[in-house]
């Protein structure tokens, strides 16, 4: 005697969504799998032709300093952005299956992960052009701080794809946003034009702290704050708690909300 | 006899908005942030039991409550009140082809829905021959499913959905699929389930069929069950009603 469960393979059911949204992604398209690592090094072959041939800044750490910082940036903003919409998009499913819905948030994302992790590669490669003061032998520090970015987009996609489903405009108001963290975190200017006495509000920004430590391992060579990175790991777990209550909470009235 | 579907005064209401505001514009624009609902009780307390290896049939008019009443079996809306108690493995087939997308290949498809099912993936392996073949689309298997034709399609999906193994199956109007060829495929896999004694609930306004396959039918009328009994016997009295 039970209440009825799905009674399928959890992780096969999370193979199949991942494989059959990166197929959709890239299949239709005559490079296919190749856009995945040729694009965002064409971005960044850009990005460092503007900054450093045109605007002829002096720092010679600057456009590594911006790929990588715009490189986390894009991480959370494309998998936030497939996570606000994910369960909206899967009503079909969700209304005539009943599986853990959970399995649709982490979906949303893995293949943002994947672009991610291409867009290091290439990242790399520039890296090794340069020739930064940071080093590779730094990397497990910045695999932390990739991990506490991803805790932190799974508790927010528990909030958003719920509220999404009872407030469309949700989406319009997380890319304004998103415009704004842009800007608000040390992206395109470094953390030292912050005024010194703004610096802790500042960094108060968990995006802030993660890319501006990933930038002081992997390029300036600068030491790892472990304060400010324990902050954030902490912020980004209770967001993971409360968006996980969250979600079980709402989940169960989820299908009177399509 | 030992009872595979069991409900206890099964209760299910809606709260459908009188108007749809989803968005934040037309909530300000209203002065109001919450908006007036209307709520519409689709079944009932429904008692219902079904004994394992029995064939129900299910009738009714449209928006009688009947596709709700496989959703809360199929828990995919919880009751308000009442109990819904399984034993078994479920099978719903509340729709045909539940995931497809048309911009995946049929192969793509296959796995995508299987898996949607419940299927393992080591179990869609070892019966994707089998599938591919009842469907009869072999030579399109990599063909994008947008340049099927819908019975194709149809066709498609019942071959994955009968590979799903279980003991209580749900069909929510999924019988009268194909072309007559292809029924007569379908009758023989009813009649095997039939044999192997799988428990099933079929929704469907095709009365003939509710004769010919269940046991016992029940006709179901705004959220309450009217008559339950021998299917000849209900599908009289619903077929004098109306």
């Amino acid at each position: 005697m039970s209440k009825p469960k799905f009674r399928g393979n959890n992780w096969d059911l999370f193979y199949e969504l991942v494989r059959t949204d990166f197929i959709l992604r890239y299949h239709n398209s005559i490079l296919g799998f190749i856009w995945v690592l040729l694009k965002p090094f064409l971005i960044f072959s850009i990005l460092v032709a503007v900054f450093s041939l045109a605007f002829k800044i002096q720092d010679r750490l600057y456009p590594l300093n911006l790929l990588l910082g715009l490189l986390l940036y894009s991480y959370f903003s494309e998998a936030t952005l497939r996570g606000i919409t994910c369960l909206a998009e899967k009503s079909n499913i969700i209304l005539k299956v009943n599986f853990p819905k959970s399995i649709a948030i982490l979906t949303s994302v893995v293949n943002s992960f994947i672009s991610f992790f291409f867009g290091f590669l290439a990242f790399l490669g520039f890296w090794f052009w340069v020739r930064p003061d940071g080093q590779l032998l730094n990397l497990p520090y910045f695999l932390l701080l990739v991990l506490i970015l991803t805790i932190l987009i799974i508790g927010l996609n528990f909030f958003l794809s719920i509220v999404y489903t009872k407030l469309k405009d949700l989406l319009s108001i997380w890319e304004v946003l998103l415009q704004l963290l842009l800007y608000l975190s040390p992206i395109i200017y470094p953390l030292s034009f912050v005024p010194d006495k703004y610096q802790t509000i500042f960094l108060l920004n968990p995006i802030a702290v993660i890319i501006t430590q990933s930038q002081a391992v992997l390029i300036t060579g600068q030491v790892f704050d472990w304060r400010l990175v324990s902050y954030a790991l902490i912020s980004a777990i209770l967001v993971l708690i409360f968006g996980w209550i969250f979600f079980q909470n709402q989940i169960k009235k989820i299908n009177d909300n399509f | 006899m030992t009872a595979a579907i069991q409900l206890h005064n099964v209760t299910k209401t809606f709260q459908i908005p009188t108007e749809k505001m989803d968005s934040l514009r037309e909530r300000l624009l209203n002065f109001k942030l919450r908006s007036q609902k209307r709520s519409f009780t689709a079944l009932s307390r429904i008692n219902l039991a079904v004994n394992s290896g029995e064939w129900l049939g299910v009738i009714g008019p449209n928006g009688s409550g009947k596709s709700t009443l496989l959703k809360v079996i199929a828990g995919i809306y919880g009751p308000d009140q009442g109990q819904v108690e399984v034993t078994g493995q479920l099978v719903p087939f509340l729709e045909l082809g539940v995931g497809f997308n048309p911009d995946l290949s049929a192969l793509d498809n296959i796995w995508l829905n299987g898996v949607i099912l419940g299927m393992a993936r080591k179990k869609i392996q070892e019966k994707l021959e089998t599938i591919i073949s009842f469907a009869g689309i072999k030579p399109f298997i990599n063909q994008k499913l947008k340049n099927f034709s819908s019975g194709m399609q149809v066709r498609l999906a019942f071959s994955i959905a009968i590979q799903s193994s279980g003991d209580i199956f749900l069909l929510d109007e999924v019988l009268a699929v194909g072309d007559y060829e292809f029924r007569q495929k379908a009758k023989k896999v009813f009649q095997l389930m039939k044999q192997q004694g799988k428990t099933v609930i079929i929704v469907s306004h095709e009365l003939d069929q509710i004769k010919e396959y269940c046991d016992r039918a029940i006709w179901l009328d705004h959220g309450r069950v009217i008559l339950s009994g021998q299917p000849e016997t209900v599908i009289k009295a619903y077929t004098k009603f109306v």
